[in-house]
Formats: structure tokens, C-alpha cells, sequence
């Protein structure tokens, strides 16, 4: 509806005034001048100008052309053929021309049920205990986080030779001669240990900030009411904490899903494909076979996959204050 | 009049097409198109080897007035960068290449056909047979052999007098060594690709072939190969996997076979000073011929190359019997070239006289574009489901063999 009465003169306030006409542009000056918002504007985009050149070609130049690539026949060294949805199609239904596909799919499948779940509930664990005012926290906090910072390829030295079947640590504690990384029954679970042991620390980290960001008072009526440790943890802490939660499940699996670096590592994909994941598979098809259509594809087929399960999290996970 | 959005996304995109037009200057030809003659190696494993190949490649320079501008790349990395490079158009001019890859390389037309040049310079007849062959598609020659390498039978001397050179025997000593959880008889073949390399050498050990030479189907399905696989598999039964696997297992004098390269003679002296062990023929089925298979790497011109004749002129000088025997130490490998294979005189090093005497009868991988792919998803796979995951050889290798025809032939 036309407003008809100013609400100024409605409360009281005298009318606003009316606009003045701005005044011509005096000869020779700017015909426009740019305003302060234009300016800030334009200092804002040359500031972020470098990270867009960035991402402009060297993510989302890579991505648009890989998604062509991905309807290509491509080996790198002759001209690139267009094949249409053949590369998805292979993929998907031709286990004679691609027989490691859907079983490095299963195999990325169970690595993450091992990894993620366990992951999140040691790093709860220890997050709780070592927000319980626990002497030498620092000390903990900074031996959990030793990991992240290890490089990879020393964290993969080290845990050979933990799990060697003569002269390991671990079958040295066990008293067994298990050959973890040479069994399939073995190797997976085994990678799956060490990938929680590195992701440790990154997750105490924010899981504790979590839960120190939790008003103290919340514990103390608990407290007053008869509740112990393990109630307070379960009707306090995990749901003040669901949103974090919720963070680490859903990176941690997209994490998961591209694991590549332990097996390539330690194990190759083997013993009998075991280890072989997702992401190895297509390593091998883009830099061994130089397979780039099969392999952009591949990467596609695993955007998917991810989408759906991060929709699936959004969907069934709650990931607000209780 | 541009709104601000639309200016900033016009900036962006003018960045862009800057960068794009930097990256991709000079793209057609590349490397292929400047002054100096562009050489790729792999990178040496010592300042000494890097030293001698690079004054090899001065007398080049000297003698012929060109700049050689040779870039090292690191073995692991070689293949995906010079891939890289070939997709830009910016290769160089004269490369090392990996056995297996060249048929591919060729089957791609980006190799240069060397075959005329070759009869007029230093003759095919002047290298290893074998080696030789790596290099030859449909007739035609696509490079030289640089370097070679084979693999022959380790043995401990502590636990083995004298080493098997049948199969029964190998078996029979097998069972003599063998002490459950504490010492193995074999090492075994190792699994996925570089099992897939071992394996011929048995199969042909075993009177089998790999493919049948008329019409280039796989045949290592046959009777023969089951039986290799068979033969492996009854060893592996005196192998307990715990003892086998353990890192250096036959450093450490746990286990009294393995097989392996001439690259193993100085890592295991140094690294085990108390370990005593020697080097004999691979042992063949039943007391014929030893043979074993082989490996390495050779030089090759691509197609774009503005210089061939000079690139050539180079492949010579690192090939013939004096630069032959400087690549001999950069490489670390036989050398192919026999005139310089004779100068060196392996055979003074009785360990390295076995390996010399097993090249004369080692078989060269197939030269079809698509064996890489079939070594290692298909031969790979299918001795993983046998000697890991304990599965019939019969019905593995069988359908292997069906699998690796649906890739080399399509059918």
C-alpha cells in the first residue's frame, strides 16, 4: 500500500526534509565520483585479487577441465578423444576392464566405519578426561598433536616397523608373529589404527575448546541434583558439544573417502587389494595407466558419492544445541 | 558504465587470460623448439654418476657445437612429468625411457623411428639381444637400449652349500631349511606389479610363454603358468608368512632364498656385514635352460623434435662402446652395448658373472602398448588371490588370462 503520511510527522518529529538537487558537475571535473562504499569495494577486491587468480587456475580452472577431460579418452601424449558417458558407464558396469572400482569402493567404505567412528570416540574420550582439570593438559594436549605435524612418510617408517612380524613393538607386546600388513584380513584394519592415531590430536584439539566453551554452571545444578561424571558427560557435555561433533564426523569422512598416503606408503593396495582405496585406484589409472579420462571421472564419481553422504549427515545427524 | 561486480569479475578474468597466455607461450614445440638440444635423465644416485654423465655430455657439446641442456628428474617422478610434457609440447628432444613404456610411446606415434639411422650407425648387432628388443615394434626400431637389468637366484650360504638348479632341488633344499616361525625357505615373489615382473621368468623357466608370438594373445594361463604358480605356491608352504615378511628378512638371515637384482650385492654387504650369502642361476624346471627376465631402461628421440639428427648423433655417443661404459657406472646397470660389456668385465666379481651369464637367457617383457595395464591389474591381481588370499590357481589364472585378452585384443 502507497505510504501517504511521512511517519516522522506521525511521531511527533518535524517532516523530512526534502532533497536538494545536487548541483551540476563543474567543467572539467570527473562525471562521476566514485563513492567511499565504490572505493572500499574495489581496495577489497585488489586484496583478494591474488587468492582469486589462485583459485581461478589452479582449482576451479583443474576442476571445469577435468570434467571434460572426464568424457575424454585421454593417455596425455596423443590428442584427447570425445568417448561421452563411456568412462562412467566402464566404470561402473565393465569389471573386466575396470575389476578394481567397485571393490576399492568397498574397501574406502569399510576403512571409513573402522576409522571415523573409533576416531571420534577415542578423541571424546580423551578430550573428557583431560578437561577434567588434569595436571600437565599443555604436555597432553601438545604429545597428542605430535602426529599432525610428523611428516607422513617418517609416520609411515615408524609404524612399519611397529607392526613387523618379527621384530615389531606390537606383536612384541601381544607375544604373536602376526604379519599385519601382509594379511587382508589385517592391513586395513592396521592402516585404520594408525590413520586414528594421526587424526588424534586435530580432534582433541577443537573437541576440548568445545567443551571448555560449555557454561560451568550447567555442571554445577548437575552436580547439585546427584549427577555423577558419566551422566553429567551424557546429559551436559555431548549434547553442548553435537555442532562440533557434527564438524568432525563430516570433514573426518570426506577425509577418509580420500585416503591415499598410508597405502601408498605401506602397502601398495595390497596384500590381494585389500588396502586398495578409492583414491589410490584412481592414482593408478591417472598416473601409472595415464588413464585421465577414466581417472577424471573417477574423481567425479567420488564428488557424488561425497555430496551424498555429507547430504545424508546434514539429514540424519543432529548438528544443533540440544 | 561497468557496476562494480562486473568490473572485478572483468579484472579477475583479464588476470586470467594473462596467466593463461604466459603458461601457454611457446607451447607448440616447446623444449622441442629452442636453441639447445633438451635432454632428460634420470637423476643420478651419486654426485660422481651425475659428474661422469655430465662430462660425457660436454665432449657432446664440444665435438658437435651444441648446447645440451639435460634436466635430471627423480626415477619415481619421471614418467608423470615427461607425460606432462608431452601433453604441452614441451618435451625434450632425446630421453631415458622405461622398458615397458616404449611399444606404448611408439604405438602413440610421438617416438621417432630410428630403424634406417640405426642400420647406418652403430647396428642393431652391437647390443643385447634382448635389450635390443624392447625397442622393436612391428619391426621398426623406436630407441636404443641404454641400460639392463635382470634378476637371479640369492641364496644364504649359511643355511644353503650349493644352491638348486632344478626345481625339485629347489624344493628339496626348501624342506632342509625350513624351521617353523624362525626361518623361511623363500621370500617369495612379492605381489601387485613387481610380482607380475617376476613371474615370467618362471613361467618361461617352466617351458611356457607369457603370449603367443603369432597373434599376441596372453597364454600365461596355460599349463605352464599354473604350474609356475603351483611350483611358488609349494615353496611358500615352507615360507611361514611371518618370518618371510618381516623387513629384511633375508638380511637378517631369516630366510635362505630370494630373488632379486645386481642392485642387492652392495645394499646387503653394507647393510649386513654378517650375513654370507652368494648369487646363482635362477634353477629351471627340470635342469634346461636358466631363464630369467629383464629390465631397464633405453634412449629414445620423440617425433617433434626439431634436431633429430643431433639427438641421434647423441643416443651414439652415450651408446657406443666408450660412452657405454661411463652410462654403465651413471645408470648402475649392465651395459648393453656388447663391446662395452666385454671391457667392463663383470665377470671378474663372481656375483655379477651370474647375472651377466642370466642376461644372455633373460626374456624382454611383451612389447604390446597395453602390457603395463595387464601386468599389474590383471598377472598382479590374479598371483595376489593366489599366494596371498590362497586361491586356485587353475581357475585365477584362467580367468586372468580371459581378462588380459579383453585388454590386449578386445575381445
Amino acid at each position: 500500500m502507497t505510504q501517504l503520511i511521512d511517519p516522522a510527522v506521525v511521531a511527533g518529529q518535524p517532516a523530512t526534509p526534502p532533497r536538494r538537487p545536487r548541483p551540476a558537475p563543474r567543467r572539467g571535473a570527473s562525471p562521476r565520483r566514485t563513492s567511499y562504499r565504490a572505493r572500499q569495494n574495489r581496495t577489497g577486491y585488489l586484496f583478494i585479487l591474488p587468492f582469486l587468480l589462485y583459485f581461478a587456475m589452479f582449482l576451479l580452472l583443474p576442476m571445469l577441465m577435468s570434467f571434460v577431460l572426464s568424457f575424454m579418452e585421454w593417455d596425455l601424449r596423443s590428442a584427447p578423444t570425445f568417448v561421452g558417458l563411456d568412462n562412467y558407464a566402464n566404470l561402473l558396469f565393465d569389471p573386466i576392464r575396470y575389476p578394481e572400482f567397485w571393490p576399492s569402493l568397498g574397501v574406502t567404505l569399510q576403512y571409513i566405519l573402522m576409522s571415523v567412528p573409533l576416531g571420534i570416540a577415542f578423541a571424546l574420550g580423551i578430550s573428557a578426561m583431560l578437561n577434567a582439570n588434569v595436571k600437565g593438559e599443555g604436555f597432553f594436549k601438545t604429545a597428542y598433536f605430535i602426529p599432525n605435524v610428523t611428516a607422513v612418510v617418517a609416520v609411515a617408517a615408524m609404524w612399519i616397523f611397529m607392526l613387523d612380524p618379527q621384530f615389531g613393538l606390537i606383536n612384541d607386546v601381544l607375544g604373536t608373529n602376526i604379519s599385519f600388513l601382509g594379511m587382508p584380513e589385517t592391513a586395513l584394519a592396521s592402516l585404520a589404527a594408525m590413520a586414528i592415531w594421526g587424526a588424534l590430536g586435530y580432534n582433541i584439539l577443537i573437541l576440548l575448546s568445545a567443551m571448555k566453551s560449555i557454561d560451568e554452571s550447567l555442571y554445577e545444578a548437575a552436580k547439585i541434583d546427584g549427577a555423577n561424571a558419566v551422566q553429567r558427560f551424557f546429559a551436559i557435555t555431548l549434547p553442548s558439544i553435537q555442532p562440533i561433533i557434527f564438524f568432525i564426523i563430516i570433514t573426518a569422512t570426506i577425509g577418509a573417502f580420500q585416503a591415499f598416503d598410508q597405502m601408498y606408503l605401506m602397502t601398495g593396495g595390497g596384500p590381494d587389494g585389500s588396502t586398495l582405496t578409492y583414491l589410490l585406484s584412481l592414482y593408478n589409472h591417472a598416473f601409472r595407466y595415464f588413464e585421465m579420462g577414466t581417472a577424471s571421472a573417477m574423481s567425479y564419481l567420488l564428488l557424488l558419492i561425497i555430496l551424498f553422504v555429507t547430504w545424508v549427515g546434514f539429514r540424519f545427524i543432529p548438528q544443533k544445541l540440544d | 558504465m561497468f557496476s562494480s561486480t562486473r568490473r572485478g569479475a572483468l579484472i579477475v578474468a583479464a588476470g586470467m587470460a594473462l596467466t593463461l597466455a604466459g603458461c601457454t607461450a611457446g607451447g607448440a614445440g616447446g623444449a622441442a623448439q629452442s636453441d639447445s638440444l633438451e635432454f632428460w635423465a634420470y637423476e643420478p644416485n651419486s654426485l660422481s654418476q651425475k659428474e661422469a654423465l655430465d662430462a660425457l655430455v660436454a665432449e657432446f657439446e664440444a665435438e658437435n657445437e651444441i648446447d645440451v641442456r639435460v634436466t635430471y628428474v627423480p626415477k619415481d617422478a619421471f614418467n608423470t612429468k615427461l607425460n606432462s610434457s608431452i601433453a604441452v609440447g614441451r618435451n625434450p628432444d632425446v630421453s631415458y625411457l622405461d622398458q615397458p613404456l616404449t611399444p606404448r610411446f611408439a604405438g602413440d606415434g610421438i617416438l621417432l623411428d630410428i630403424t634406417d639411422q640405426l642400420e647406418t650407425g652403430l647396428g642393431a648387432d652391437a647390443f643385447a639381444p634382448a635389450a635390443m628388443d624392447t625397442n622393436v615394434v612391428d619391426g621398426r626400431v623406436y630407441g636404443v637400449p641404454l641400460s639392463m637389468t635382470t634378476v637371479a637366484l640369492y641364496y644364504n650360504t649359511a643355511l644353503v652349500q650349493t644352491p638348486p638348479t632344478t626345481w625339485d632341488e629347489w624344493l628339496e633344499s626348501a624342506e632342509d631349511v625350513y624351521v617353523p616361525n624362525t626361518t623361511a625357505a623363500f621370500e617369495g615373489i612379492g605381489g601387485g606389479g613387481w610380482g607380475a615382473w617376476l613371474f615370467p621368468a618362471f613361467v618361461h623357466s617352466g617351458g611356457g610363454t607369457m603370449i603367443s608370438p603369432a597373434d599376441s594373445s596372453a597364454t600365461f594361463g596355460d599349463e605352464a603358468g599354473v604350474e609356475a604358480a603351483n611350483f611358488l605356491l609349494d615353496l611358500q608352504r615352507y615360507s611361514d608368512q611371518a618370518v618371510r615378511q618381516s623387513e629384511n628378512a633375508f638380511g637378517n638371515g631369516l630366510v635362505a632364498y630370494k630373488v632379486s637384482g645386481p642392485w642387492e650385492i652392495e645394499a646387503l654387504s653394507k647393510s649386513f656385514p654378517n650375513l654370507e650369502f652368494a648369487v646363482a642361476p635362477l634353477p629351471s624346471r627340470d635342469g634346461g635352460t636358466s631363464v630369467s627376465n629383464i629390465g631397464g631402461e633405453n634412449l629414445v628421440i620423440f617425433e617433434n623434435s626439431t634436431k633429430q639428427d643431433l639427438a641421434y648423433a647423441l643416443i651414439e655417443h652415450l651408446t657406443d662402446a666408450e660412452g657405454m661404459q661411463v652410462m654403465a657406472g651413471v645408470t648402475g646397470n649392465f651395459a648393453t652395448n656388447l663391446e662395452a660389456a666385454a671391457a667392463l668385465n663383470f665377470s671378474a666379481d663372481p656375483n655379477l658373472a651370474v647375472f651377466e651369464a642370466q642376461l644372455q637367457t633373460a626374456i624382454p617383457r611383451p612389447t604390446l602398448t597395453e602390457w603395463l595395464k595387464v601386468n599389474d591389474e590383471v598377472i598382479g591381481s590374479a598371483l595376489d588371490a593366489i599366494f596371498v588370499s590362497g586361491e586356485d590357481p587353475t581357475t585365477v589364472l584362467t580367468e586372468a588370462n580371459e581378462r588380459a585378452n579383453v585388454i590386449l585384443l578386445g575381445e
